[in-house]
């Protein structure tokens, strides 16, 4: 059995339709098991059948404008008043065109292309750095048999 | 289904970006489109269609003004209704809440709390008066998401994204403004709903 704090805290997203599949199920499962929670959501029920009759008063202010009209009001009273459309600061136009988000792929494909430049970069002075001192070693080497070739002979 | 709401997109971007060019008929064809969401969204706020056409007229100039900063990939409808929000609410505490003062700096999430011994009248029994009352004493934060749910019948998805807040917060402000106006409802209805 579910608690019921929670079950009441989702009663009203239960009913506004908002809960997943199966939290609606476990919901269904528990109304039908606690009467308590049932009487709390018969109240709930109330307050949202008292928000509907409201309903009425919004159908009746939307039938009373004129929504032909009003768009052509608007646009006149709005370009009458901005007539030209205010200058967008240079700075701020560069900004918008540097972080548009259409150009988030080029940006990820710099980015990937800078880290495996630095990656082969480094890479190949490790490879550059090895050889060298394997170089030197073997120089070393040689002057070693050289020298013992010339002073001890035998 | 996903491409027809993709194309809607694209024409609302081409719309946008010729108003951007200061296309006058853009401009009146966008505000045909969107008119009814705004006045719906501001009316069931105030209850008051006055008021409701002035944030209508008020939401399309700030959308003339601001249109610049609209991006491409942003849902144009959930922008808009974040500026017509914003306006409602400046709105209200402008003209509504002189009584209120100490409500504007609330947090979002704060409840007002009904008074729940306090047995008040209304000389009335119009279930229609006794909510529209109710609703207006509930914070603004409350009203919005419980209008916007229950009038504009927005998801909280859509309600978090246009009030910038996280679904959870949505969902359990909701909750709230549902419970306040149970408490709010039960005095003017004579018993404990």
């Amino acid at each position: 059995m579910m608690d019921c704090k929670k079950i009441k805290k989702d009663l009203v997203a239960f009913l506004y339709g908002e809960l997943r599949e199966d939290e609606k199920e476990l919901m269904k499962a528990h109304l039908d098991a606690c009467p308590d929670c049932k009487r709390e959501l018969q109240h709930m029920k109330e307050v949202i059948k008292g928000a509907d009759s409201l309903q009425e008063d919004i159908e009746k202010a939307m039938a009373s404008v004129d929504w032909e009209e009003l768009p052509s009001r608007i646009t006149e009273a709005v370009f009458e008043k901005e007539a030209p459309l205010p200058r967008e600061p240079w700075l701020a136009g560069i900004s918008r065109f540097l972080f548009q988000p259409k150009l988030k792929h080029v940006y990820a494909a710099l980015l990937i292309g800078v880290l495996l430049g630095s990656i082969i970069t480094i890479m190949v002075g490790l490879l550059k750095l090895c050889l060298r001192r394997k170089l030197l070693s073997l120089e070393n080497h040689g002057w070693q048999v050289f020298q013992d070739s010339c002073f001890n002979p035998n | 289904m996903e491409e027809k709401r993709e194309a809607e997109h694209e024409d609302i971007y081409i719309l946008v970006d010729k108003i951007k060019e200061g296309d006058r008929e853009a401009f009146m064809t966008l505000t045909s489109l969107y008119q009814k969401k705004v006045f719906l969204l501001a009316f069931s706020f105030f209850r008051n269609k006055e008021d409701a056409l002035d944030i209508v007229q008020e939401t399309f100039l700030r959308l003339y003004e601001k249109v610049r900063m609209f991006q491409r990939g942003k849902n144009f409808q959930n922008w808009l209704l974040q500026i017509a929000k914003n306006l409602c609410v400046d709105y209200y505490r402008k003209n509504y809440s002189k009584s209120r003062e100490w409500d504007r700096n609330k947090p979002i999430d704060e409840m007002n709390l009904p008074v729940q011994n306090s047995y008040d009248p209304l000389g009335s029994s119009d279930l229609r008066e006794i909510i529209s009352t109710c609703l207006k004493k509930l914070a603004e934060k409350q009203r919005m998401i419980f209008v916007m749910r229950h009038y504009n019948q927005f998801k909280y998805r859509e309600i978090a994204q246009i009030l910038d807040i996280s679904l959870g917060t949505a969902k359990s402000l909701h909750f709230k403004a549902v419970q306040n106006l149970r408490g709010l409802m039960a005095p003017y209805l004579g018993r404990q709903l």
